[in-house]
């Protein structure tokens, strides 16, 4: 699948109605994203942001382990590793020479994009709907899921995580700051 | 009743002198709790006083407050309302549940001194180099989703400073933040720290503190039916100090009003009339009130452990009127009885102001006033009975029949006669082999907290990132600035100790307030706005950062250049107060500044660090080898002046009986029980404290009192069975009362309890087996 790099607003675009596909509901997502296996995929991400005068550009490999594990390995420009389990980050960054452990919630942004993002992954909408108001778009071949914080901590640091996918994969993230930044990332699933 | 007679009377001149006596102690006596008086003032080390103060400083106002029963997003939200119906009451200097720390001023106010605060302000981080390293770092960062919340502050930090004085202050036991407000690690609990603004020793108003507390939370309750199950959780030191109050006031209540009533019964029966019962309390309500009036003439105030314990002591007074009731026969006259057994009344009493009054002789305040109270005690009780009490006796005399069966137990036990040197072996050899540790060396087993609650206030001391500390680095000065100038200057050597794996870290004042002249060394750092800006430029160049995005950045350094520095006075009001006053504080006449050390496990190289160091102003302190020091020094005086004592009472009564066989007999029976209470607690897993040992005392007083009215001079068996039975209505009112004591959960009672008890037991047993049978003796006790 390809999707072209485009302006911030355009993530409903990515979603053409194909006329043979009837329109999804959120409990036809819920069943087709709960029957996850563990996820492979390349990504890359593009990040803008309202203090440069270009985006940056970071690619790298994403892993998904159910129930709870989720990888994102950057190797482009400068290695980076995170890994969220459960409520936990180790977080990696071999050049500087750190590793570290800490927990979710000592940061809000990645807190609400992992349990966004890993909920979503799992099908696991119970968790979502405490967190998020949920809106979904298109059809089971290729669907978009809006997601914006329930609650005011939240939202003071994302103003909403938008999924595309196709049937169970998920093919972009998008993550809009309140301040005007935003990230756009692009993933490719890689056969087991 | 003529004139003469009234005058002539003691009785009535003695109570008109006691309720005057009684009169003017009640209403000067000042009872004191504070540990501290107790501490030995010409020894008084610097250490104790500086624990003292730490003691009494701003972690003894902390009330640690939790919330549990209910989901913690319902925990959270009543932690909130009750934050606000807290702050109504205006009792606390503040109310932290983490809502403040993510609010509040407190951060605008560090990111105003971050030029001043920051530990990384340093020449070469302003170069073009310097800048230019610092912008690829933040251009790296956007990528993350770490730091988001430093994003809005780049344009005015772009060196990242306010993230480093953020970081340096980091404690590495946060609390974990559930909706913005602290919880436990496994979210059961929300958590809440309340600084009250009494002093932690103020019982009374930490008591009214306490109180309003859960009425504000009771009025939280009734705010949301949700809220209903959930349950109040206190710690702290204060909360401690209120229980311990409340319990030692309960338990003294009930076990003194249930042992009235026991000793009571027990003498109205064995008398068939209340006057004995009666009127032995009046040498017993003389000796108290002169104990504390004496008390407090001589020393100003009377501790509160003097009075629980002196009265406990002087308790057993009421032997001497039991002793006078058992021998009165109808026919003769008081006057005549109280003259046949003041001499062994008088020796046994004598002996026992002898022993404590080897306490009074203590440089400990505590031991002083212990030995003082008793002295006075039980002289004023014996003198009461001899000369107050017999005219009061109404007629016919009350008497008892206990005569009898007193004499068949005493019989009973001289049949074990031969067993006796068994209980002097048996007890030595016992005590000799037994592996188990002999003497009390921690100070936490005399506290009343039970194990929960102690356990409890730890889980919510590590929640909350304070937990309690043993190990410590004090530093003193002149002030302020000169004790924080030196713990700069002890960074450095602190950094090398860890390095060397002697602890794991330690928390310095400094890294939250530095000195002035580090301050405006930083300020002196930052370079001129020209500078900066073409600093700045040419760092930009080749990254994509807006043109001007960094107009901020220039202005703020050239503000921080001409900037006050910062001072404690400018944390009020904020969390950081709390943690900079117990690190950093005036006590009377020098600033301390407390480094607490984290994970110590080489205490040895630290103190040879101290002493290496050579300097007066610093010194190590293990608060817990502190505290056993103290024990220890109390419990080795103790020992050397009981030993003391009981060599006195022997000198005197080898003078008096003058008599080597009858000396032994009054002396082996008292070794032997003694060795045996001794064997016993031990054997039922007491440890020895000083609690024992000044009720082993206690316990040679009556095992002398029984011995010497055993082996008293009797013109008659009769007399002889009155004797016995005397001892044994002594015996029984004791133990009654000490047994009592010792199922208290108070562990100083229980303590006095079970000594005195089984000594009691141990001394009529022993003075039994080895009393003479003979109505006319050889050796007149006389």
């Amino acid at each position: 699948m390809i999707i072209t790099w485009s302006a911030p607003q355009s993530e409903q675009s990515t979603v053409p109605k194909e006329a043979h596909d009837s329109p999804l509901t959120l409990h036809d997502l819920q069943v087709a994203l709960t029957t996850h296996p563990t996820y492979h995929a390349t990504f890359q991400e593009k990040h803008f942001s309202t203090l440069l005068t270009k985006p940056l550009m970071t690619s790298g490999i994403l892993t998904f382990t159910p129930p709870a594990t989720m990888e994102k390995h950057i190797l482009t420009p400068f290695e980076e590793i995170y890994v969220v389990e459960e409520e936990q980050v180790h977080f990696e960054n071999p050049l500087k020479g750190i590793s570290k452990t800490f927990f979710l919630d000592e940061h809000p942004l990645l807190q609400g994009i992992s349990i966004g993002v890993r909920s979503a992954l799992t099908g696991d909408f119970e968790t979502l709907r405490h967190i998020f108001t949920l809106k979904v778009e298109g059809t089971k071949s290729q669907w978009a899921l809006r997601l914006e914080p329930l609650d005011d901590s939240l939202a003071e640091v994302i103003d909403c995580i938008s999924l595309t996918g196709h049937h169970h994969d998920i093919t972009s993230i998008n993550i809009h700051e309140p301040n005007g930044d935003y990230a756009l990332m692009i993933i490719e699933k890689v056969a087991n | 009743l003529s004139a003469r007679k009234w005058y002539g009377n003691p009785a009535t001149l003695w109570f008109l002198l006691l309720t005057v006596l009684g009169c003017w102690a009640l209403a000067t006596t000042r009872v004191q709790t504070e540990l501290s008086l107790l501490f030995p003032e010409g020894r008084t080390s610097k250490q104790q006083l500086l624990l003292n103060a730490l003691r009494e400083g701003p972690s003894s106002r902390l009330i640690l407050i939790g919330l549990e029963g209910a989901p913690i997003d319902v925990l959270t939200e009543a932690n909130r309302v009750l934050a606000a119906n807290m702050q109504k009451t205006r009792d606390f200097v503040s109310i932290n549940n983490g809502e403040r720390a993510n609010t509040g001023n407190e951060k605008d106010q560090l990111f105003r001194y971050r030029y001043l605060l920051s530990p990384n302000i340093k020449k070469a981080r302003f170069t073009t180099h310097g800048l230019h390293q610092a912008l690829a770092n933040r251009l790296h960062e956007l990528t993350t989703p770490l730091s988001s919340l430093l994003k809005s502050k780049l344009p005015a930090d772009p060196t990242n400073e306010y993230w480093h004085v953020v970081q340096s202050w980091m404690t590495d036991t946060k609390p974990r933040i559930h909706k913005g407000l602290w919880v436990t690690p496994d979210r059961s609990r929300s958590l809440l720290l309340a600084e009250t603004k009494a002093a932690g020793f103020d019982l009374d108003k930490q008591r009214h503190i306490q109180s309003r507390i859960r009425k504000a939370f009771r009025l939280t309750l009734s705010k949301d039916p949700t809220f209903r199950p959930i349950r109040l959780l206190l710690t702290g030191p204060a909360v401690f100090a209120v229980e311990t109050e409340r319990t030692v006031k309960t338990e003294s209540t009930w076990l003194s009003l249930i042992a009235l009533m026991l000793v009571a019964a027990f003498l109205v029966a064995t008398f068939r009339s209340p006057t004995p019962m009666i009127l032995s309390l009046v040498p017993l309500f003389s000796g108290m009130v002169a104990a504390v009036v004496s008390v407090n003439l001589l020393f100003g105030f009377i501790h509160g452990i003097t009075l629980a314990f002196g009265a406990t002591l002087i308790g057993v007074t009421v032997d001497y009127p039991i002793h006078l009731f058992s021998h009165l026969v109808d026919g003769d006259s008081v006057k005549s009885r109280i003259a046949d057994i003041w001499p062994t009344m008088f020796l046994g009493a004598g002996t026992t102001i002898i022993g404590y009054g080897a306490l009074w002789f203590s440089g400990f305040p505590g031991l002083a006033q212990l030995g003082l109270f008793a002295i006075v005690g039980v002289l004023v009780a014996c003198v009461v009975t001899r000369w107050v009490l017999p005219p009061l006796i109404p007629k016919p005399f009350p008497t008892n029949r206990l005569g009898k069966p007193a004499i068949r137990l005493t019989h009973f036990f001289q049949r074990g006669r031969s067993l006796f040197l068994l209980l002097i072996i048996l007890p030595v050899f016992y005590l000799g082999v037994s592996t188990e540790p002999f003497w009390e060396t921690d100070i936490a087993n005399f506290t009343t907290i039970p194990r929960e609650e102690k356990e409890l206030d730890r889980q919510l001391r590590q929640a909350m990132g304070a937990p309690s500390v043993r190990d410590l680095i004090v530093i003193t000065g002149p002030t302020e600035q000169d004790v924080l100038g030196h713990s700069e200057a002890l960074k450095q050597p602190l950094h090398l100790l860890v390095q060397q794996g002697a602890m794991e870290g330690y928390d310095l004042a400094t890294r939250y307030l530095p000195s002035r002249k580090t301050q405006v060394s930083r300020q002196a750092a930052l370079p001129d706005p020209e500078t900066l800006k073409t600093h700045l430029l040419a760092a930009m160049r080749g990254l994509p950062f807006k043109k001007h995005l960094f107009e901020p950045f220039l202005q703020d350094v050239a503000q921080a250049r001409m900037q006050d520095t910062i001072a404690s006075e400018d944390f009020q009001g904020t969390t950081l107060e709390l943690k900079l006053q117990s690190l950093l504080f005036k006590d009377k006449e020098q600033w301390v500044s407390v480094v607490p050390l984290r994970a110590v496990k080489d205490r040895g190289m630290i103190s040879q660090w101290n002493d290496v160091l050579e300097d007066p102003r610093v010194f190590y302190l293990d608060l817990k080898e502190q505290s056993h020091d103290i024990i220890v020094t109390y419990r080795d005086e103790a020992l050397r002046l009981v030993s003391w004592g009981t060599f006195a009472i022997c000198v005197v009564l080898a003078i008096r009986i003058r008599s080597l066989w009858l000396f032994s007999s009054v002396l082996l029976p008292i070794a032997g029980s003694l060795l045996v209470v001794m064997a016993l607690l031990h054997f039922l897993g007491e440890r020895i404290s000083l609690f024992h040992l000044s009720s082993l005392l206690l316990v040679l007083g009556l095992g002398l009192d029984y011995t010497l009215f055993f082996n008293r001079t009797v013109d008659s068996p009769a007399q002889r069975n009155q004797t016995v039975a005397s001892i044994l209505i002594c015996g029984t009112t004791t133990i009654l009362v000490f047994g009592l004591l010792s199922f208290s959960e108070i562990p100083v009672f229980r303590a006095i309890g079970l000594t005195v008890a089984l000594g009691t037991l141990m001394s009529f047993a022993c003075s039994a087996m080895l009393a003479r049978n003979d109505v006319a003796s050889r050796a007149s006790l006389r």
